[in-house]
């Protein structure tokens, strides 16, 4: 029976060749002749592109790798389908689509690094070379900054997750307790005490009053970068009594719905998890004003740039500043307590090159009183 | 290049299925379809294509040679010379290292001077379609095959993409004829459609899901394992490969029926096996089938007496376990295979065939997750200690790794699916399904089975889009921030 149902054609069977047919040709034919839609940034990373000038023939001899890597970032209606897929496992599992990416409680989203339980678990003791690499790094800045008789002050930028633990998966919140960055610097402090700023009780603190971190971003929000500079300025108004943070008071806060951030991006669902994003509109106006903004010489580069400030007050001390995207809010509040403020963004974060010579080359010229290195907490996890 | 690979899916398999059935006649459609799985299998492994070539034309001319002395004192010889020449290409590329390093081992003990150890690439494949030309020149030594003068079909037979990299091993006796002789349906084509959307799925959707978990439990520190995520590792690895490695057979047949093939099936639902012997009756078929015919049987002859065939089993598994991977893990899992089933033979089987039959599958199974932790270890040191934590042995405080991460809401029901799809659940209830209908009035038994064809054909298309997501997404590489 079985037998001679299989070799009974039915419509079915032609109707389920055919459309099985036709399925597979809609993605080529959409990638052949479908609209591209050139906006689709939410990898944050150039798509795969073919040498110009060369025939189907010797691409296929010569480039097999580049030709698959093109077909997995162009074939049709991927933008769709990864788009479909995100939605579908967020909703059926409550799982983040990316593995980089861990969905926290209440649409918060948080940043892991290739699996996330991997930055988040109790870590393993700090292994010896990275530990040598930072140590190495950060006398060879205080160092820099001592030959130019200025005033180091390194500051740590706390990763999300360890000021607002609370909104991650239950699973992993206990993990968020730990962090290198106080095993890192409870072993400088045996050596060579360098003068740290360790934000994390500081924005632990503020979250009280307001939230001080984006849900659907890795950065701190107004509020935190303003809470990390009324602390970096009072440490430095040791060296310096005659500037003065101002306070929170000296701000209206203004609320706007906006896209969701960076982490919303890579979940290609900056329209699904959206921001109300809290900014800080000062009251008074600015005394600072842009002397000089420069993107970087590098013109692969997108990030790097340098920027700079100045105002009438030459009483005040100059400053200079190497950051990473954390330190891109806490410039505007800076900039109002230094006669000059010299900028400089490295990619820490993305573990860029250390080339202290040739990032600090304009800064050099400045000669700054006080040298301020941000760096982010989660640039100690790179391994 | 893999199958569930964007690069097959939207682009290899769609030009291959429109050129193939636009062309007329199986002569032309043979020619293209060995032009496509030359492309396939050096898409991936460039030049070591030669070395699939060489295979072809080696064999093929083998197999013309044993043809004209067949049955002559001359073809024993040349038989012999095919074996070599195939298992030498086998011994070179897979076992060259794994035999310097043990004879290095061997030259230590002795004060001997450690001979360099050669790194070569092992092209994949290779232990496939090398066993699979071997059964064409056997079998046409064995007169159950005719040798073909046409080489496209000895180089199709050999190379035919969908079974070319991950088997099943098909067998010349089994497939000759259809290569020059082959019809081409509707049904056959929607049946092929149907396989290969179930393979694709297990696949992507069960088995990549399973791999990311038991990739983690594999890879933590042994000490740092409790005993029931080491349990859970066993599970889900066994889970994963057997949805693996069927769900890549059934792609196989799947692709196979669309061009008018008919491969033999190569799992019958091992996990629900109730010994050792049963479970490998029902998984991989086709290599152990392949095992038996070309190796066990020779090696026993007609009238083995019954200790020989015992030893005989266990060198035939020693060889099993090396022709999976030439590791140590694989050498232990395939000669503790072998001796579990001597020893079912001789009497743990009449025992296990005592037991309430609930307690028989469990046997079956726990042999199962066992041999798995084996087969999955990288070391011998590894596999112990994933028993010792399996067996509470372990001081694991699971602050590190606990079972709760393991456990999330998409692997639990990855599991229950897998599970249920492990079982003859399915084929049971369609023909459960069939039989009810064939007993309906005859004018309404064909709108009954359009219509289960039908929720049938719902369903591969839902698979189907599955997996066109899940792959898609593998593909989408973000960042924070941009990468230069």
């Amino acid at each position: 029976m079985k037998r001679r149902n299989e070799e009974k054609k039915s419509n079915v069977h032609v109707a389920i060749a055919g459309v099985f047919l036709a399925a597979l040709w809609v993605s080529p034919l959409q990638g052949l002749f479908g609209f591209v839609d050139e906006d689709w940034k939410m990898e944050e990373r150039r798509l795969a592109s073919l040498p110009e000038d060369e025939g189907v023939v010797s691409l296929v001899v010569n480039h097999r790798a580049l030709l698959a890597d093109y077909v997995r970032d162009h074939f049709g209606l991927r933008r769709t389908l990864i788009r479909w897929h995100h939605r579908a496992k967020l909703r059926l599992f409550g799982r983040s689509p990316v593995s980089e990416l861990i969905i926290g409680e209440d649409g918060w989203l948080f940043l892991g690094e290739k699996d996330p339980l991997d930055d988040l678990r109790p870590m393993t003791p700090l292994p010896g070379y990275l530990f040598e690499s930072w140590e190495q790094r950060l006398h060879e800045v205080s160092r820099w900054a001592d030959e130019r008789g200025a005033r180091l002050v390194i500051v740590i930028a706390p990763s999300k997750q360890s000021v607002y633990a609370e909104y991650l998966p239950e699973r992993v919140r206990s993990f968020a307790e730990s962090s290198r960055v106080d095993e890192m610097l409870s072993r400088l402090a045996e050596q060579d005490p360098l003068d740290v700023v360790n934000l994390r009780p500081v924005l632990r603190a503020a979250k009280r009053n307001h939230r001080t971190y984006y849900r659907t971003d890795t950065h701190w929000n107004d509020i935190g970068a303003h809470a990390a500079y009324v602390e970096i300025v009072n440490r430095i108004a040791e060296w310096f009594p005659r500037i003065r943070p101002k306070p929170l008071s000296d701000f209206r806060i203004a609320r706007t719905n906006q896209p969701g951030g960076d982490l919303a991006r890579m979940l290609a669902m900056t329209e699904v998890y959206r921001e109300e994003n809290l900014r800080l509109k000062t009251v008074s106006p600015r005394l600072a004003r842009r002397v000089g903004i420069r993107p970087s010489r590098d013109e692969t580069s997108r990030v790097r740039r340098e920027i700079s400030f100045e105002q009438e007050n030459s009483d005040l001390p100059r400053a200079a500043m190497f950051h990473d995207s954390f330190g891109q809010l806490l410039i505007p509040f800076l900039a109002e307590n230094f006669s000059r403020l010299d900028c400089r963004l490295v990619g820490h974060a993305l573990g860029a090159s250390w080339n202290l010579d040739e990032d600090a080359e304009t800064i050099d010229t400045s000669q700054p009183d006080v040298v301020i290195w941000e760096i982010a907490e989660r640039a100690f996890e790179r391994r | 290049m893999a199958f569930s690979s964007p690069v097959f899916l939207f682009v290899f398999l769609p030009v291959v299925l429109a050129v193939y059935f636009s062309l007329p006649g199986l002569r032309l459609r043979n020619a293209f379809l060995l032009l496509a799985s030359l492309s396939f299998y050096s898409w991936g492994e460039g030049v070591y294509a030669l070395l699939l070539l060489f295979s072809i034309a080696a064999n093929h001319m083998l197999a013309l040679l044993v043809a004209r002395h067949r049955g002559e004192r001359a073809g024993k010889p040349i038989i012999g010379l095919a074996v070599a020449v195939n298992l030498g290409l086998l011994g070179v590329f897979k076992y060259t290292g794994f035999f310097t390093e043990n004879l290095n081992y061997l030259l230590g003990l002795v004060g001997g001077v450690a001979l360099p150890v050669p790194s070569l690439h092992l092209p994949i494949g290779l232990s496939f379609f090398t066993f699979q030309a071997m059964s064409y020149v056997i079998d046409v030594y064995r007169g159950q095959g005719q040798a073909h003068r046409n080489p496209i079909n000895t180089a199709l037979y050999i190379s035919l993409f969908p079974q070319l990299i991950l088997g099943p091993i098909v067998r010349y006796r089994h497939i000759g004829r259809q290569l020059t002789d082959r019809v081409h349906t509707v049904v056959g084509f929607a049946e092929g459609v149907g396989r290969f959307s179930v393979g694709l799925g297990k696949k992507v959707l069960i088995a990549d899901t399973l791999a990311v978990a038991s990739d983690s439990i594999f890879a933590a520190p042994g000490d740092e394992l409790t005993a029931g995520v080491a349990w859970l590792g066993a599970v889900y690895f066994t889970l994963q490969l057997y949805f693996d490695f069927s769900g890549y057979s059934d792609m196989a047949i799947g692709l196979g029926r669309m061009f008018g093939f008919r491969y033999r099936e190569n799992f019958n639902y091992p996990l629900i096996a109730r010994s050792r012997g049963e479970y490998f009756r029902r998984w991989h078929v086709s290599f152990f089938t392949w095992m038996r015919d070309y190796v066990y049987g020779p090696l026993c002859g007609k009238n083995c007496p019954r200790w020989r065939r015992n030893v005989n089993l266990l060198i035939v598994w020693l060889l099993a376990g090396l022709w999976h991977g030439a590791t140590s893990t694989f050498v232990l899992w395939g000669l503790a295979s072998g001796i579990v089933i001597v020893l079912e033979r001789i009497w743990l089987l009449q025992l296990v065939n005592r037991l309430w039959r609930p307690l028989q599958h469990a046997y079956g199974l726990g042999l199962s997750l066992a041999g798995m932790v084996v087969f999955r270890s990288e070391t011998l040191e590894q596999a112990v200690a994933m028993f010792v934590a399996m067996l509470g042995g372990g001081d694991a405080s699971g602050e590190t790794f606990n079972s709760a991460m393991f456990l999330h809401r998409e692997l639990v029901f990855t599991v229950a699916v897998g599970a249920l799809a492990a079982t003859p659940v399915v084929p049971t209830v369609r023909d459960w399904l069939d039989g009810r209908i064939g007993l309906l009035p005859v004018d309404q038994q064909n709108l009954a089975r359009n219509c289960r064809l039908l929720v049938q054909a719902a369903v591969w298309g839902v698979i189907l889009l599955a997996c066109a997501l899940a792959v898609s997404a593998r593909t989408y590489t973000p960042f924070v921030y941009f990468q230069f």
